[in-house]
């Protein structure tokens, strides 16, 4: 019996939140996770050049006034471990971003299916309090091979599911060292994995916040032309 | 940047760095010989329909006293007496496009805050000078005028409360017409139609113009965004004015729609005058909608009958107030996306006297540039019209009985709410009483006790005051 209250107060109170939020801020949304590889091998270098891309992210996207209110954000690293380090909210109202650290394993399928269930979750959110929204992003980062091997390929076929029935856009990011094999079976048909050049996370954010920036402009179910890659896509070469 | 002359053939000295803007369209610099002045170049040399829509503004001004049209004031020639694109009065200082102003997080990040008295009066001005756009349509011989693409981002706000209305160029002029719109302010009957082959109207007007006193008295709710199907995608703005879906009753349960929550408060936050007049703007029966001048007179009505709720917000007499419903502190311990430590620098000086923002909203650093079409102009302090300008910002005011019949149940039911500790308190003092009093039997425990209990509670309603 307590339980059971407790539990209605939580879901009041959840409730509550969610209403507040979507009436301080009732801008249609962009649901972005940034899914990405903090295994073991993105220690040093990387993990920082990750971070700073990040940074600078929140600050291209706080410099447009619809960007920085329709674009609504969650970063999810992953190692062994998948850490919902930050849940679905816009840089307005969540203007720092979180600092990530490298260590542990690659178990990259599991990341998906979590991002997949937070996305539906959002989604949910969204209908129940009336706001209109864009097909969400999924970013995926990898420098690596994955753990949950045995998931690549039931992970592949729910990915592709989705993207067909037009629910995300996937975005496969691998490093130079990434298994690329696995990538691809990840990714959609239709978006085969991209190559990052070095370690140019800074590049890639950029296009990121034009590419989200550009939708964010755009009126639901229109098309938007993307911006080039060419700045730190090496998948041609 | 070619040589720029005025049509009486004085040169202008414009240069890159006097850019203010640039749009799809043209590029705007301020004059250095008339600080007052901008002009709008046009990317592609105008089209003789252009010039000739131009000379027509230029021969049919609005009334003298609307300064809060931004009209051109004459054609900006090149070096062969060629148009390439017309002058204009610049925007005062401080100046915000709505967008900046309309939600919440808008605000936030624009770091600006406004009270919804301000934004009413807002809303009236706007009506003003809308209506001054339609002025010259009853009078015979003169030429029929209309907005056509009214929307949040041509239409600017001083700290003041005064409006103006940018793009001009783009207005329905006679029979030169609007191209362009945005879908979530385009009435049903133009939905889908392409805008170059119809003549836009004030009757369109008065939607575009329903829908933005609508966001403007509803911390930016589109008025259509009320009912949702829980098991689909939210239609957008425009496919539900398409669809005529307007909720008329927020309390009718209508098939596998519901209504969010936010919006039922939003909708009851409007008094009922209000209310009837979106009804009657937002009606599918393409019957003629409340005019722009209907809505100033209904406006400032509604703004001079304001009152103070309990929580010091200003809101509509006989409405509740959504300021209150939308503060997050509210919230005993929220578990998801805290707001950061209070303090509220305000650091858009223009906008210093609006209303204090109780909910202590916390900006995002640093400051975004402001990317305005056009740069408000640090000298210009230019004849307002006959728009009104916002009073002096109110004080809290006491306790209106008659208008807040309420309101000592709302105090009781929030101290009960926010202060678990005092009902516990109070709840052991009755119990202590009822013990003594049956048990013990003594007077004095009943004297002692009831005293304890009206003490707390007492400190409860003052506490929570």
């Amino acid at each position: 019996m307590t339980l059971e209250r407790n539990y209605n107060d939580e879901t009041r109170q959840t409730r509550l939140t969610e209403e507040i939020e979507f009436a301080n801020n009732p801008e249609q949304r962009c649901a972005c996770i940034l899914l990405l590889d903090v295994s073991g091998s993105m220690n040093g270098a990387p993990i920082n050049a990750l971070n700073a891309g990040i940074r600078q992210f929140y600050q291209e996207l706080q410099q447009d006034d619809l960007a920085a209110l329709r674009v609504d954000l969650a970063i999810v690293p992953f190692n062994h471990e998948v850490e919902v380090k930050q849940d679905f909210t816009t840089v307005t109202a969540s203007p720092q971003p979180p600092q990530l650290q490298a260590g542990g394993g690659t178990n990259m399928c599991q990341a998906i299916t979590k991002a997949m269930s937070m996305l539906d979750e959002r989604k949910q959110a969204y209908r129940r309090q009336g706001v209109p929204y864009y097909r969400p992003w999924v970013i995926f980062i990898t420098d690596g091979e994955p753990n949950d091997r045995n998931l690549v390929r039931s992970t592949g076929q729910a990915v592709q599911q989705a993207y067909d029935e037009r629910h995300l856009s996937f975005f496969a990011i691998g490093t130079e060292d990434a298994d690329f094999q696995v990538l691809t079976q990840l990714a959609p048909r239709q978006a085969p994995p991209k190559k990052l050049s070095g370690i140019k996370f800074r590049e890639f954010f950029q296009w990121l916040s034009a590419s989200l920036t550009q939708v964010s402009r755009s009126n639901i179910g229109q098309q938007v032309a993307m911006p080039s890659t060419s700045a730190w896509d090496s998948t041609q070469a | 940047m070619p040589a720029v002359y005025t049509a009486t053939g004085q040169i202008c000295q414009i240069t890159e760095n006097n850019k203010i803007s640039g749009g799809g369209e043209g590029t705007v610099y301020a004059v250095p010989e008339q600080p007052g002045t901008v002009v709008k170049i046009y990317r592609k040399t105008p089209t003789p329909e252009t010039c000739d829509k131009l000379e027509a503004m230029l021969a049919n001004p609005p009334a003298q006293s609307a300064a809060d049209l931004v009209w051109p004031t004459g054609l900006a020639k090149d070096r062969y007496g060629t148009t390439i694109g017309f002058f204009m009065p610049r925007l005062p200082n401080g100046s915000l496009p709505l967008q900046k102003l309309l939600t919440p997080a808008s605000r936030d990040l624009a770091q600006i805050r406004i009270g919804l008295e301000s934004l009413a009066r807002i809303a009236a001005n706007l009506a003003i000078a809308v209506a001054h756009v339609h002025d010259s349509n009853n009078t015979s011989g003169k030429i029929r005028r209309a907005v056509g693409d009214l929307n949040e981002s041509n239409i600017f706000a001083t700290g003041d409360g005064l409006v103006r209305i940018i793009d001009t160029d783009s207005f329905q002029i006679g029979r030169f017409r609007c191209g362009v719109g945005k879908p979530d302010y385009t009435p049903p009957e133009l939905q889908g139609v392409r805008f170059e082959t119809v003549d836009r109207t004030p009757n369109h007007d008065s939607f575009a113009l329903a829908v933005m006193i609508f966001r403007l008295l509803t911390q930016g709710q589109h008025p259509y965004v009320g009912a949702n199907n829980p098991t689909s995608a939210a239609d957008s703005p425009e496919q539900r004015i398409k669809n005529h879906q307007y909720p008329r009753d927020i309390d009718a349960a209508g098939g596998n729609l519901i209504i969010s929550d936010r919006y039922k408060k939003a909708r009851r936050s409007l008094p009922p005058a209000l209310q009837s007049a979106f009804a009657k703007a937002f009606n599918n029966q393409g019957q003629p909608r409340p005019t722009a001048s209907e809505w100033a007179k209904l406006l400032n009505n509604e703004i001079q009958k304001m009152v103070t709720c309990p929580d010091g917000h200003r809101k509509f007499a006989n409405a509740v107030c959504l300021e209150g419903a939308l503060d997050l502190n509210k919230i005993p311990q929220a578990n998801k996306s805290p707001r950061p430590p209070k303090q509220q620098p305000n650091k858009n000086p223009a906008w210093t006297n609006s209303t204090p923002h109780p909910g202590n909203r916390q900006p995002p650093t640093p400051a975004p540039p402001a990317n305005n079409r056009q740069q408000p102009n640090p000298t210009a302090n230019r004849n307002t019209g006959n728009t009104i300008p916002r009073p002096p910002t109110p004080t809290r005011q006491p306790l209106n009985s008659r208008n807040n019949d309420k309101g000592v149940w709302r105090i009781v039911r929030n101290a009960v709410n926010d202060h678990p500790m005092h009902s516990l308190v109070t709840f052991l003092s009755f119990g202590l009483a009822a013990f003594m009093i049956t048990e013990v039997g003594s007077p004095t425990g009943i004297v002692i006790t009831s005293g304890i209990a009206a003490v707390s509670s007492l400190s409860l309603i003052v506490r929570s005051w």
